[in-house]
């Protein structure tokens, strides 16, 4: 058996030590999955979110998947939750207001070279929100977190056909977004 | 790209390129702190205090409903 499962199996018998060891095993992919769907300002609420939704049904977990997935699969509903409710506008009336926006960062030169490389990643980022919900998850699961089609299906709960479909959108836009911004990503035609 | 899994088609140069950029956002993920955990133990403690109190308390309201249930039945 598997470390998580024997935590998990001792968090369902009242072990809160076990359930803490189980949450410092996975915070850090559950926090970037959750910042790069929802924004850094917002990742701690739903990576807290996400956790606590994962105590609350740890009784229907029932290790057939692996613990990671089944917790990412969580991860990602409390994600799109909280991205619905943020936001009226849905995500896809965003992308040519983020194509053409010009946020404050835009704006600014900074000369030293650590802030310009922050600055690029404050670009990219902010041109990651331009994506549909459920297309920025499949790319950050894929393009950042490195995982394979199968666990992303699982974690969408989405067939593997639709999951690369929506990873090619995803990368389309993400290009068609960033030709459109002022800085040059060197993207060829 | 996972061990064992097939490889994909090479892309096309955009997306390519696209690949390298994004290199900077895997380079420079966010990380948690460790009040993240303790935050959510912490509430996961209480939360489950809570509902073990709201079990038993439904658990006491059904037996109360149950006696007088009976009681009136007696009565009637």
């Amino acid at each position: 058996m598997d470390a998580d499962r024997l935590l998990v199996d001792r968090t369902r018998g009242g072990d809160l030590r076990a359930f803490e060891e189980l949450v410092d095993r996975h915070r850090a992919v559950v926090y970037r999955v959750a910042a790069r769907v929802v924004g850094r300002e917002e990742a701690d609420d739903v990576a807290q979110d996400a956790f606590l939704r994962a105590f609350h049904r740890l009784g229907a977990y029932r290790g057939d998947a692996p613990f990671r997935a089944w917790l990412l699969q969580i991860t990602h509903n409390a994600a799109i939750d909280h991205a619905v409710r943020r936001r009226d506008v849905p995500d896809s009336e965003r992308v040519d207001e983020v194509a053409a926006a010009a946020p404050e960062r835009d704006a600014k030169r900074l000369p030293a070279d650590g802030l310009e490389a922050r600055e690029r990643r404050d670009r990219l980022e902010y041109k990651l929100t331009g994506l549909r919900a459920e297309h920025r998850v499949v790319l950050v699961l894929r393009d950042l977190e490195g995982l394979p089609y199968e666990e992303i299906a699982e974690i969408t709960e989405t067939p593997l056909g639709t999951v690369k479909g929506r990873l090619h959108r995803a990368r389309s836009e993400l290009i068609d977004l960033l030709r459109r911004n002022t800085y040059d990503w060197e993207l060829p035609a | 790209m996972s061990v064992g899994e097939p490889l994909d088609p090479p892309p096309p140069p955009a997306e390519a390129r696209l690949g390298q950029v994004l290199q900077i956002l895997r380079d420079d993920a966010p990380q948690p702190t460790h009040a993240l955990a303790v935050r959510v133990v912490e509430r996961a403690r209480w939360q489950g205090a809570l509902r073990s109190a709201l079990r038993v308390v439904s658990q006491f309201a059904g037996a109360a409903s149950g006696v007088a249930r009976l009681l009136i039945g007696r009565r009637a």
